[in-house]
């Protein structure tokens, strides 16, 4: 595992390279992060959860049994901070790449859309 | 509101929350437990994860289910009842939410094969959802449910993106593509002509993973007798990548069954060539698109058997293609919503 380090004037901006490949212990974390970014905590909630932990200091907020708290939270962030969240929770979970589109439904997806709703139709009349 | 996605296939269940991008999977096994089943299970303070009680019903869900003697198994459109298929979307919104949600829009998919008990399955998942369980006392209305056909989910989440629009250089635009989706028990296809979708292809065959590895573990344990002679059931993640490596790991030991999973993968690549020969042939389609679980386990061997035909993958990560259905789902739901239907 290394780590990076970098300023900028607003923030301080510290990158892991993690790798599993070599390194038991890094897989290990890797399997890790990914099952808690799965249950909807951020990188940077794990990694300081686990600091704060380490030096004794009470995790209130970031507890792992207060789901109900977490939760909340998190769709409070969203609210505030919504690109840089939801990029960073797309990044854990493989779903396709977010595309820019100007809002326009294509005929591809118009003709997705008019058979779909056809074929509820059809269920219905089943 | 909060969008629920969730396709309770009968291998395994799948879930998706798409505001959070969370997905997860559980075995599909479900066994009902007796009063002295539960305080037993309980009686150290605390419910085990697995274990909760549904409406006041108490059960068992997934790998907690083994324990269990399971005497109930439906398969297919069977399962759409409120005291099957309920339980199952209860445990899997526990899991998903680990709170109260007052209004879930369940996105619940289906095999093409069991339209006609569609209206079932959204009566099965209506309603409140009292769940006691790990998390503590939770409850759930579902008040609304959409259904759609899992093939149709894993094409949508190929040519869409999260918006429901179409994704830029859609590589299927212009394509008359056959969409083949191996599931634990059925392979669904779909043959969808540059987006639009041909409603007299779906179908469903009964074909699928569960009876592969039904049969790898028939052959393994045979093959190895004294070797497996105490084991009881096998963990499904250590047989599936023992199908996709040759080799099962027994502890300390490496257990060469490279022919054992050859033989099993290559019967249902034959009833999979099967059905895709039904459907009018590989040749006459533009592309053929995998999508489902199964698919991540066969597609070698489907491209050995067609070495002409360019087999597209609905996930390109294999870890995640059995969530590729549920992604979809989200992704037609928003597109029907962009267009003021849903």
């Amino acid at each position: 595992m290394v780590i990076n380090m970098r300023k900028t004037s607003k923030a301080i901006v510290r990158s892991v390279r993690i790798n599993p490949d070599t390194s038991k212990e890094d897989a290990n974390m890797l399997a890790i992060i990914e099952q808690l970014e799965r249950d909807g905590f951020t990188f940077k909630q794990i990694v300081q959860d686990a600091i704060l932990r380490s030096a004794g200091h009470t995790p209130e907020l970031y507890s792992r049994n207060s789901g109900v708290f977490i939760l909340d939270s998190i769709e409070g962030m969203l609210s505030k901070f919504a690109n840089e969240v939801i990029s960073t929770v797309r990044g854990s979970g493989g779903v396709s790449k977010p595309e820019i589109d100007d809002g326009e439904i294509s005929p591809f997806a118009q003709r997705m859309a008019k058979s779909f709703m056809q074929r509820q139709k059809n269920k219905e009349d089943e | 509101m909060a969008d629920f996605v969730f396709d309770f296939g009968n291998a395994r269940g799948k879930y998706f929350r798409p505001k959070f991008n969370l997905y997860d999977d559980f075995r599909h096994a479900i066994a009902f437990l007796n009063d002295g089943e539960w305080r037993n299970a309980t009686a150290r303070g605390g419910i085990p994860k697995g274990l909760l009680k549904v409406n006041g019903q108490p059960v068992a869900v997934g790998d907690a289910a083994r324990r269990y003697v399971i005497t109930d198994r439906p398969t297919g459109a069977a399962r759409y009842k409120k005291e099957y298929y309920g339980i199952g979307l209860a445990y899997a919104l526990s899991e998903a939410f680990k709170k109260d949600v007052a209004n879930v829009t369940l996105i619940a998919s289906h095999a093409p094969g069991d339209i006609a008990y569609a209206e079932h399955l959204r009566q099965a998942a209506l309603g409140i959802w009292d769940v006691e369980c790990q998390y503590g006392m939770l409850t759930f209305k579902v008040s609304d449910v959409m259904t759609f056909d899992e093939p149709i989910g894993g094409y949508s989440h190929y040519t869409l993106t999260e918006t429901g629009a179409e994704r830029k250089k859609n590589p299927l635009k212009g394509q008359t593509t056959l969409v083949v989706d191996v599931g634990g028990w059925t392979v669904d296809i779909a043959a969808i002509d540059d987006g639009e979708i041909d409603p007299l292809s779906l179908r469903s065959t009964r074909a699928g993973i569960i009876r592969l590895t039904d049969d790898f573990e028939s052959y393994l344990r045979s093959t190895n007798r004294s070797l497996f002679q105490d084991t009881g059931d096998l963990d499904i993640k250590r047989v599936e990548r023992a199908l996709l490596s040759g080799i099962y790991k027994f502890g300390n030991k490496e257990i060469d069954c490279a022919n054992e999973a050859t033989s099993v993968i290559n019967a249902l690549v034959n009833d999979i060539v099967g059905v895709i020969n039904k459907a009018g042939g590989a040749a006459n389609y533009d592309s053929v698109l995998l999508t489902g679980g199964g698919a991540v386990i066969i597609r070698n061997a489907l491209v050995e058997a067609y070495q002409r035909i360019d087999f597209l993958y609905a996930e390109e990560n294999t870890d995640l293609m059995k969530y590729a259905n549920v992604f979809g789902g989200a992704k037609i739901t928003s597109l029907m919503r962009a267009i003021g239907v849903w």
